[in-house]
């Protein structure tokens, strides 16, 4: 391998890395996040944890997609939540 | 009150200590006071590299015990008197010592100095997260190999997540010959990796070993001596002179050195 392309190939092992730090960080949050919203709307919802579904992703524009979709049958009433 | 910066770089081994030292040395040789902080508890070192091991008396944990007043525990520079430390303790359990326990011997010593640089330690466990709460600004040191720039991205976050407004990284240990020949990642390559803004280049140098082997700061007229005094005019004084460790290995000259090096 010749200096120039050492260099490059350097370059990118790195970039790889920093990508794949950077992918797996959604997932973690995605965890935590999710537990985390479960307990609030389940004062306001009856819930369970798969009717829950959290995205986040990493967009090409380096910027976080986050989207939130939940399923529930059930609003508690108003005068149960106060 | 006194500018606090940590000094910090996710892995170990990468200079900090160094860093931390000589550009505290440049920075009380401008006219600032400047306070060096250890925040390594169990593993400290920074006494070794100022040379100033057998002049200690109190350390922080003693503060914290309440035996002496903090400013009984800093040190000055036997030749600088705007030089100072304030030295960890070796024999505690890292563990014992609270954030906030620093922080208020910080405060209470912020102001009799004009900078506190703070050495942190390496990773990002529980004695990287005390220190977190010192200050508001951070250099990071970082090497150019892979692993370090890697660590130091991840610093990079913590610092911003942490609310760090000022961030700016040392480029530590630079091979200008390696850089040259396209066997060392480029400086420009590691800027766009971090997407922080580069304050200063080091060179790496025989002067900054022989530094560590007697103590005390770097000899006048080397390589490693102008890299931290640009380092410390960036940092003191706003300027933007990077050392370029590339210069001596440019040119028809330049070209013999980069051969002689690979030989030696």
């Amino acid at each position: 391998m010749d200096n120039t392309s050492m260099q490059a190939y350097g370059e990118g092992r790195l970039r790889n890395m920093l990508i794949r730090d950077r992918q797996d960080n959604p997932q973690k949050i995605n965890r935590i996040l999710k537990s985390e919203i479960l307990y609030v709307l389940k004062n306001y919802f009856d819930l369970k944890d798969y009717d829950l579904d959290i995205d986040v992703s990493l967009g090409n524009n380096g910027y976080y997609h986050l989207s939130i979709q939940a399923d529930c049958h059930n609003i508690k009433s108003v005068s149960y939540i106060s | 009150m006194a500018r606090r910066i940590v000094i910090t770089s996710g892995k170990g081994g990468v200079g900090k200590t160094t860093v931390c030292v000589n550009l505290g040395t440049i920075i009380s040789n401008i006219g600032y006071r400047v306070l060096l902080v250890d925040g390594d508890f169990g593993l400290n070192n920074l006494d070794i590299v100022m040379g100033m091991e057998n002049k200690i008396i109190y350390d922080i944990f003693d503060v914290l015990q309440g035996r002496c007043r903090a400013r009984q525990a800093v040190i000055t520079d036997f030749f600088n008197d705007n030089l100072s430390i304030l030295p960890a303790t070796k024999f505690v359990n890292s563990r014992a010592v609270m954030a906030s326990d620093i922080l208020r011997i910080i405060d209470e010593l912020d102001t009799y100095f004009d900078y506190i640089l703070i050495d942190c330690p390496a990773g990002i466990d529980q004695g990287f997260v005390r220190v977190l709460n010192l200050a508001s600004e951070a250099l990071v040191v970082t090497t150019p190999h892979i692993s370090a720039v890697r660590d130091a991205e991840k610093v990079i976050n913590i610092l911003r997540n942490s609310g760090y407004s000022v961030l700016n990284y040392v480029l530590n240990r630079a091979r200008g010959d390696l850089i040259l020949s396209g066997e060392s990642l480029s400086i420009s390559s590691i800027s766009e990796f971090l997407g922080i803004n580069l304050i200063g280049v080091i060179p790496e140098d025989d002067e900054i070993s022989n530094q560590l082997m007697i103590g005390g700061s770097i000899t006048k007229g080397t390589d490693a001596f102008y890299a931290f005094r640009s380092l410390a005019n960036n940092l003191a004084k706003g300027k933007s002179d990077i050392f370029d460790c590339t210069k001596k290995y440019k040119g028809t000259m330049g070209y013999f050195r980069r051969i002689l090096r690979k030989i030696v």
